[in-house]
C-alpha cells in the first residue's frame, strides 16, 4: 500500500502528500515528500507514516492549500509553524511547508479535509488550473 | 444594486460628497455580474427625502437604491466560528442551516455559498457566525449536523483563529 501511496503521488504534478483514506483505504497510513517545491526550506525527503500522531504543534501560519480530493478549490488555512510528529515513538520535527504537509495528510487520517479547516467565509477559492 | 460596471461608486459617492454626505462604512459585493453595496453613511441635518430623491435621480441607470435612517448605535458583531456545510448540492441547504443557526440564537457575520465545479461537484457552505455567550459550540454543532446530514452533507464548526502579534 505505501508503494502504491507513493506512486499515486508521484503520478500528480504538484502533489507532495497521500493519505490512505483518499485512495479508499481505511488506515492511519500517509506518505509526504516536498522535496524540490518552491515552498520548501527544510524538509526530511520522502515520509512514509504508519500511525503517525503530532506530539507539539507552536507558532500559526495562513497559507494557501489544494487537495487531490477537492480538484477544485483552495482554501486558506491556519496551521502550526513548528511540529513535532511521531511515528513509533520515534520522535522528529518538521517545519515550514513540510510541516503543513504533515498537518495535512495527518487531518486526512482523522476524515478532516481543508473544508472543515477554512480560514473564514472568504477563504475558499476556484482552482482554475488543475 | 445593479448590473456591475465600472463608475457606480463613483457616481454614488459623488452623489453623497455633493451632499455633504461622509461614508463611514461600506460592503459590497458582485453576484453574477450583478453588484451590491450597503453603506452606513453620516448625513448630519440632511433630510432624508432630499438624499432619496437624489439617489433615486440615478435610478435611470439601471440602479436601484434604498435609505433609512439608522436608530441608536451601530454594534459590530464579532464572529466567535467558521461554520462549513458541504456536499452534494440540493434544494434547501441554507434554509436547514440558517433555521438550525437560529434555533441557537447564533448571527451569522458572513457568508458565501458556492456551488464548485467538477466531475463531482461540491456545494459549500462557508459562514462566519457569532455563538451567543455561554453557548456550547459542540451543541450548536450538532443541531446544524442534524439538520444536514439526512441531506446528505457534511459539517464542521471551529473557533475563529486569531494570532496576537
Amino acid at each position: 500500500m505505501l508503494a502504491d501511496l507513493i506512486d499515486t503521488m508521484r503520478a500528480h504534478p504538484g502533489c507532495v502528500g497521500l493519505a490512505a483514506p483518499q485512495i479508499g483505504v481505511a488506515k492511519r497510513v500517509a506518505v509526504i515528500d516536498v522535496t524540490g517545491h518552491k515552498l520548501t526550506g527544510s524538509c526530511h525527503g520522502l515520509l512514509s507514516l504508519v500511525n503517525p500522531d503530532i506530539r507539539e504543534a507552536s507558532g500559526n501560519v495562513l497559507g494557501r492549500e489544494g487537495c487531490l480530493s477537492l480538484p477544485h478549490i483552495t482554501a486558506d488555512v491556519v496551521r502550526a509553524e513548528r511540529i513535532v510528529f511521531a511515528v513509533a515513538d520515534q520522535a522528529r520535527w518538521s517545519e515550514g511547508f513540510e510541516a503543513r504537509a504533515i498537518q495535512h495528510e495527518l487531518d486526512h487520517l482523522d476524515g478532516i479535509l481543508i473544508l472543515d479547516r477554512v480560514a473564514g467565509a472568504h477563504a475558499l477559492h476556484a482552482r482554475v488550473r488543475l | 444594486m445593479g448590473q456591475d460596471r465600472p463608475g457606480i461608486v463613483a457616481t454614488v459617492s459623488g452623489a453623497l460628497v455633493e451632499l455633504g454626505c461622509n461614508v463611514e462604512d461600506v460592503a459590497t459585493s458582485i453576484l453574477r455580474g450583478h453588484f451590491s453595496m450597503m453603506m452606513v453613511v453620516a448625513a448630519g441635518d440632511l433630510e432624508l427625502s432630499k438624499l432619496n430623491s437624489r439617489l433615486q435621480g440615478m435610478s435611470d441607470d439601471d440602479l436601484a437604491f434604498a435609505v433609512w435612517e439608522v436608530q441608536g448605535s451601530l454594534e459590530t458583531v464579532e464572529a466567535t466560528h467558521v461554520l462549513t456545510v458541504y456536499g452534494r448540492d440540493t434544494t434547501g441547504i441554507l434554509h436547514a442551516v440558517s433555521s438550525a443557526l437560529s434555533e441557537a440564537q447564533v448571527n451569522i457575520c458572513d457568508m458565501v455559498c458556492r456551488l464548485h465545479e467538477g466531475e463531482d461537484p461540491v456545494y459549500v457552505v462557508t459562514m462566519e457566525v457569532a455563538l451567543p455567550e455561554g453557548a456550547d459550540a459542540t451543541s450548536v454543532h450538532a443541531r446544524v449536523a442534524d439538520a444536514v446530514r439526512p441531506m446528505g452533507l457534511e459539517s464542521s464548526l471551529h473557533p475563529v483563529e486569531r494570532t496576537e502579534l
